[in-house]
């Protein structure tokens, strides 16, 4: 490494990878519809009471369904949680989804009422929805902003 | 902010592009790095293996629909060498208030 041309051109050529990848890492609106699917049932298992746990099982299922139709469909897999801007997303995500969880916990075990937990996932699917669109927007920006 | 450190196994040019989608995404297929860098299988085959060497890419192989396929995966080491030679670029390039840059091994 010798001259600042050099430096240069291999910085363009990092940044021409980065951009490259914010153009195949495409997520279709089913990606999006899929992730809030299984947010929103995360909120809605309290309401299988007692078989909350067995509830999981599907979702969990789901999970992995979702990862394999990524690495078929990209020939890669993106961690929502990895580092970058996207983790203030993520950051901003994560207490919404815990507060209407417990929300929804507190209906079903503590006022015996199973309909608020389904609004509350219908809540979330929204939620998720827009925040899984958000996330990509800030990935496809971060990669193809400069280094 | 790394710590700028050139670093000579990352710095050829297929290498560069290989570890900027390996820094971003958690794990790559073979077939698709391919796409990715426009290099051969036996040329993005080479640079894998160059950069698996010092421990900086981590290639694991897995059957599907009863192919094998090679998955790539940047390690904690490589991540740390990738940035801390980004940083020496932009040192050189005068992107960045420069600090000393380690010279090439």
């Amino acid at each position: 490494m010798s001259s600042v041309a050099e430096a240069q051109q291999a910085l363009a050529q990092i940044h021409a990878s980065r951009a490259q990848l914010a153009r195949v890492a495409q997520c279709p609106p089913a990606r999006h519809l899929a992730f809030a699917a299984l947010e929103a049932g995360i909120v809605a298992s309290p309401a299988a009471a007692p078989y909350q746990l067995l509830a999981m099982i599907p979702l969990a299922l789901g999970l992995v369904l979702v990862v394999r139709w990524d690495r078929r469909r990209l020939g890669m897999f993106i961690n929502g949680y990895r580092r970058g801007r996207t983790r203030l997303v993520i950051a901003a995500f994560l207490p919404i989804l815990l507060a209407l969880y417990g929300a929804s916990v507190y209906f079903v075990f503590a006022k015996q009422e199973i309909w608020p937990s389904l609004l509350l996932a219908a809540v979330m699917f929204g939620v998720a929805t827009y925040m899984s669109i958000v996330w990509q927007r800030v990935f496809v920006r971060e990669l193809e902003s400069s280094l | 902010m790394s710590t700028p450190e050139f670093d000579a196994v990352i710095h050829p040019p297929a290498r560069l592009q290989i570890m900027a989608v390996l820094t971003n995404v958690q794990e790559a297929e073979f077939a698709t790095l391919r796409d990715l860098t426009k290099v051969s299988d036996s040329v993005l085959s080479k640079h894998l293996s160059a950069l698996a060497e010092p421990g900086y890419v981590k290639l694991r192989k897995a059957a599907a629909n009863g192919r094998q396929r090679t998955w790539a995966s940047v390690t904690r080491a490589g991540r740390t060498a990738f940035e801390r030679h980004v940083a020496a670029l932009q040192a050189l390039a005068g992107l960045v208030p420069s600090e000393p840059v380690s010279a090439p091994a």
